[in-house]
């Protein structure tokens, strides 16, 4: 469960929050609920990223070889 | 004793709990007795070390042979801009920590699944090992200048990464690393040193001709490297490790903002002692290696000698804040300790990564006939081509109400940050599509 930020009732220890404890923050958020648009959008993302990295790459490689 | 502290009381604490609340007791401190400057200066940190971090070697080489090359009427308002939409991003990374109290890594492997968490930690460790390889050339170019060679480079960057880290508190390896980014505004001093041939900094706004392509691609590449992933990383992580909490938020972008505005400043700094170069000799990116030669030729060796002093200190900066956000990124999608506020015993894969990842690139700089040139190069065309990806998961987060509660982004936010992403997006994927076909 997710602390809410703007509770006024935040408790302090020392002068940490609560959610700062090392024991807390190590606690997983739950995962985001995407939309199908957001999906097919992040599917883009990373077909675009994978094809630009494999660009450099290629680029790199075919520098060398030129010496 | 409420509820709620007797949780608390019953929680283990760790000693980075302890260290990171003695340095809250500091902040509260200042706050409840209104000392603003204190308070100010305690809460200066992330932001500083970001932006200042991005204006690195590479970079201020850059910076100066556009100088020498197109002279300052284009650049230099660019340059404002550019530090302007880092601001936007690097905000939204700050505003993210404190409330969150968790770092990037962390929250797109939870949010978003363990395929984008590691896709953005992997290719962060690697581009950074690539762009601390170049790093260490500014260091080596620096050095040159006063004879030093390879070696001595490598020793200074690997020692500053151990010394700056040693001492398990967050404070310390903060304080030690904003020392050193003082030193940026050596470029200011190189440009107040630099002679213009008598018509002062006015006098040198000319431009070379140069035909629309080149410019073009010197726009696209600049802008694809307005905001790299390291610094998304790092300033989140460090929000959050600094201890940040909501309350201090208007604090953090005051540190932002005043962090841009002194990467702004030092960057036009480059620039303008870049444009007293302007006809002394060939520059070009990287291979400028005699920059700090072709300065003191032309202005004098008072100029030169602060020239490669800031190409020492953007190095070492750089190779300290970026291997610092690899760390931060290991630790998080691991799920171990990650903190300077740890001991090295107790953060080995922190502390661990933070020194291999400077300790490799140390190694490839001292590899005789590494292509460094080349890496430098496609370090920064790599890290323009993935930033798009960061900054879209860190607006997603960003606007995330139920992450970010009233802290969420604003519409206006929103539209900025969707710009800002659109001009990276589209810069580096012409930078990178242009390099590609370049070399094919």
């Amino acid at each position: 469960m997710i602390t809410n930020p703007t509770t006024p009732d935040s408790q302090l220890i020392g002068r940490l929050e609560q959610a700062q404890l090392v024991a807390q923050a190590s606690l997983p958020v739950p995962r985001a609920e995407l939309s199908d648009a957001v999906r097919i959008g992040l599917w883009g993302l990373r077909l675009f990223t994978m094809l630009l990295a494999a660009m450099v790459v290629c680029a790199f490689v075919l520098q060398l070889r030129a010496g | 004793m409420t509820a709620t502290a007797a949780v608390l009381a019953a929680e283990v604490l760790t000693p980075e709990d302890l260290a990171r609340s003695a340095d809250r007791e500091r902040v509260h401190d200042a706050r409840t007795g209104r000392r603003r400057w204190r308070l100010a200066w305690l809460l200066t940190g992330p932001g500083v070390l970001a932006m200042l971090g991005e204006n690195d070697g590479p970079s201020m080489i850059s910076y100066a042979a556009d100088g020498a090359r197109f002279g300052l009427k284009f650049f230099l308002p660019f340059i404002i801009v550019l530090f302007a939409m880092s601001f936007v991003c690097q905000e939204m990374c700050m505003r993210l920590g404190a409330v969150t109290h968790r770092g990037y890594g962390q929250l797109v492997l939870n949010r978003f699944g363990p395929v984008w968490g590691w896709f953005a930690a992997g290719d962060l460790a690697i581009t950074n090992v690539i762009t601390l390889v170049s790093e260490f050339v500014a260091i080596r170019v620096g050095l040159g200048f006063f004879g030093l060679n390879a070696w001595v480079a490598a020793g200074l960057g690997i020692s500053m990464v151990v010394v700056s880290a040693g001492g398990g508190s967050y404070r310390r390896w903060e304080r030690v690393v904003l020392g050193l980014a003082l030193f940026n505004g050596l470029f200011v001093v190189a440009a107040l040193l630099a002679d213009h041939g008598g018509g002062g900094v006015v006098g040198t706004a000319h431009t070379q001709a140069a035909d629309m392509h080149t410019v073009l691609l010197l726009v696209a590449s600049t802008i694809g490297a307005t905001v790299t992933p390291w610094m998304v990383f790092f300033q989140q992580s460090a929000s959050v490790d600094k201890g940040m909490t909501s309350a201090d938020i208007k604090h953090g972008r005051i540190d932002t903002g005043v962090g841009a505005l002194l990467a702004t400043v030092c960057g036009i700094g480059a620039l303008v002692a870049g444009a007293a170069v302007a006809g002394h000799g060939d520059i070009d990116g990287l291979a400028g290696a005699g920059f700090p030669g072709a300065l003191a030729a032309s202005s004098g060796n008072a100029a030169g000698t602060v020239f490669a002093l800031g190409m020492i200190e953007a190095g070492a900066l750089a190779i300290l804040t970026i291997s610092a956000s690899t760390a931060y990124a290991a630790g998080e999608c691991v799920g171990v300790s990650h903190s300077f506020n740890a001991s090295p015993q107790r953060a080995l894969l922190f502390h661990g990564t933070n020194l291999a990842s400077a300790l490799l690139a140390a190694v490839i700089i001292l590899i005789p006939g590494a292509p460094l040139l080349s890496i430098s190069l496609n370090a920064n065309v790599l890290a323009t081509a993935l930033a798009p990806v960061s900054l879209i998961f860190l607006l997603m987060l960003a606007s995330d109400r139920r992450l970010m509660g009233d802290w969420a982004n604003r519409r206006s936010t929103n539209v900025l940050g969707g710009l800002v992403i659109a001009l990276v997006a589209i810069g580096g994927a012409a930078y990178g599509i242009d390099s590609f076909f370049r070399a094919i």
